[in-house]
């Protein structure tokens, strides 16, 4: 492990750490953008929606593998060392509350509301991939301090 | 549990006039895991507490201390 895997690990997790706040923030305000899209017939807005959840998935890859792929196997052990994996689970048990509050909001809401099957599902995994990807970007901030 | 650890570990970096990220080449982590553990709010596993011990040329008791 050299100086340099050091400085570079050190430049791509504050880019990972920025990136997630960043790409957190626009996931969650581009599915609230787009709430009571739920008509298959319409082409544009079912684009839409398969873009959602290849962001969606993109961001659960980026959460949960941490980036660094195309880096020696020194670099990525790095990216990924104790700090990142707790900052990690922590931002996956704020995925979870997030998920878990939305789930009660949503099942009172049903009450005054209906709402499909497919829209409760996008917006409990918005809850849960935003709320897991945001936090998880805020703690590697702040765990980046100034050295 | 975090607030009732306290750890020396800044001091014994700086005794040996290392920057954080030279510690961390040493032990083997990023210089985040370093700057967390100094400020307190990251508590290393067992092994990276050794591997600092070891590093630095003190006891793990003399980098990590309970208050009681």
């Amino acid at each position: 492990m050299s100086s340099d895997d050091i400085a570079l690990a050190e430049k791509l997790t504050r880019r990972r750490a920025r990136g997630s706040i960043v790409l957190g923030i626009f996931f969650l305000v581009t599915m609230a953008t787009s709430l009571g899209v739920d008509f298959p017939a319409n082409r544009p807005q079912t684009l839409k929606l398969a873009a959602w959840i290849v962001w969606a998935a993109a961001l659960v890859f980026l959460l949960a593998v941490g980036g660094g792929l195309f880096r020696g196997k020194s670099v990525r052990a790095l990216m990924n060392d104790e700090s990142t994996i707790e900052n990690r689970r922590r931002g996956m048990v704020a995925g979870f509350w997030a998920t878990v509050l939305s789930a009660f909001a949503l099942y009172a809401i049903t009450f005054y509301e209906p709402i499909s099957g497919r829209e409760v599902i996008r917006l409990l995994l918005s809850a849960a991939v935003g709320a897991s990807i945001i936090r998880f970007g805020i703690l590697e901030q702040r765990s980046l301090g100034h050295g | 549990m975090a607030d009732k650890l306290k750890n020396r570990l800044r001091e014994a970096r700086v005794s040996v006039g290392w920057t954080q990220a030279e510690l961390a080449e040493r032990v083997g982590v990023s210089r985040k895991t370093i700057n967390t553990v100094e400020n307190g709010v990251f508590i290393p596993s067992t092994v990276l507490a050794l591997k600092l011990a070891r590093a630095l040329d003190v006891s793990v008791e003399g980098l990590f201390v309970l208050i009681e």
